[in-house]
């Protein structure tokens, strides 16, 4: 399944992320979207890794591969089982203060995002082609990073997104450029579209690699991508006093 | 009398309402004003754009208009002009 490929990438790279970063301070309230590792050391966080392990059953099938004892923080997790009068069921905790779950992002199965750069790179019907390039440049992003890669596509695609979109109309003999604002499906399409085809220009030799190095080249401020956002932007800023022209 | 045989008329040409037209337009006028057109500094045009989105998130759809039919309504009175 497509679904449980990336699923389970993106688990396997936040347990790689987990192994690496021991002691970070990450602010959870900052990442959104991806799996934040602490060192679990409360009897709360124990709870909350019983309880994703829970969540994570219901999501991808089975935890058989992923065993959340084996990070070596210290004492080991108890099972669900174990927990002193907890429900079998994950039970939503009266008070959002104390809540540890809610400290701890669990992605949803279907990330939105991906599934749009899936139908993108989509040819000739071949879904789990595509959804094994998005899979796998997640991962080259991954290494080259050593950061949660979710964020990072996301970033990077919003930051190539055009904001508006020049429309010709004639009027009369002339035609002229009107600036039309961009819904945010259309401006993420532009931006997809954008980052698929400067990828194109990027060393490497299969399109997940050269779309992983136009991703973190967007970030950096290098990228073809980006010159064109500014070239469109500036047109736009040109051409401001066409905005709803009526004749 | 005059005799009219078929009258019509260009009507005017019906644009679609622009979503979010103020805010679109203030944005624009920042980028002219700044000079950031990619909306990226805080303290320039990054919020400027960001209640674009917003508004853009919240607008109505707005529908296409109504086609004039003033030629439909003339055409009937040009029978009544013989």
């Amino acid at each position: 399944m497509n679904v449980r490929n990336l699923a389970v990438s993106a688990l396997q790279a936040a347990k790689f992320t987990a192994r690496r970063t021991r002691a970070s301070p990450f602010s959870p309230g900052i990442v959104a979207g991806t799996i934040v590792a602490r060192h679990a050391s409360s009897s709360a966080d124990r709870e909350t890794l019983a309880k994703s392990a829970e969540l994570l059953d219901a999501l991808v099938g089975s935890t058989t591969g992923l065993n959340l004892s084996d990070i070596p923080y210290g004492e080991p997790v108890p099972q669900a089982s174990q927990t002193s009068g907890q429900s079998t069921s994950p039970t939503l905790p009266s008070s959002t203060v104390d809540d540890p779950l809610a400290q701890m992002f669990i992605p949803p199965a279907n990330d939105p995002l991906l599934d749009y750069l899936t139908s993108a790179l989509l040819k000739n019907g071949r879904r789990a082609k595509a959804a094994r390039l998005v899979s796998r440049t997640l991962l080259h992003i991954h290494t080259s990073t050593r950061a949660p890669p979710l964020p990072i596509v996301r970033e990077a695609i919003l930051t190539a997104s055009p904001a508006v979109k020049l429309g010709s109309h004639k009027y009369g003999t002339k035609s002229l450029q009107v600036p039309y604002a961009l819904t945010e499906k259309q401006r993420i399409h532009a931006g997809v579209k954008a980052v698929l085809a400067a990828s194109e220009s990027r060393p490497g030799k299969s399109v997940d690699i050269r779309l992983a190095r136009e991703l973190i080249g967007v970030l950096q401020g290098e990228s073809k991508a980006i010159v064109e956002k500014e070239r469109l932007h500036k047109l736009a800023m040109v051409n401001r006093g066409n905005v709803g022209l009526r004749r | 009398m005059v005799h009219i045989a078929n009258v019509k008329v260009r009507p005017r040409k019906v644009t679609t309402p622009v979503p979010c037209r103020s805010e679109l337009v203030a944005m624009l006028g920042c980028w002219a004003a700044t000079g950031d057109v990619l909306s990226t500094d805080p303290n320039r045009c990054k919020m400027v754009a960001e209640t674009l989105f917003q508004c853009m998130r919240t607008a109505p759809v707005a529908g296409k208009p109504h086609k004039p039919a003033i030629n439909y309504h003339l055409s009937k009175l040009s029978k009544k002009a013989k």
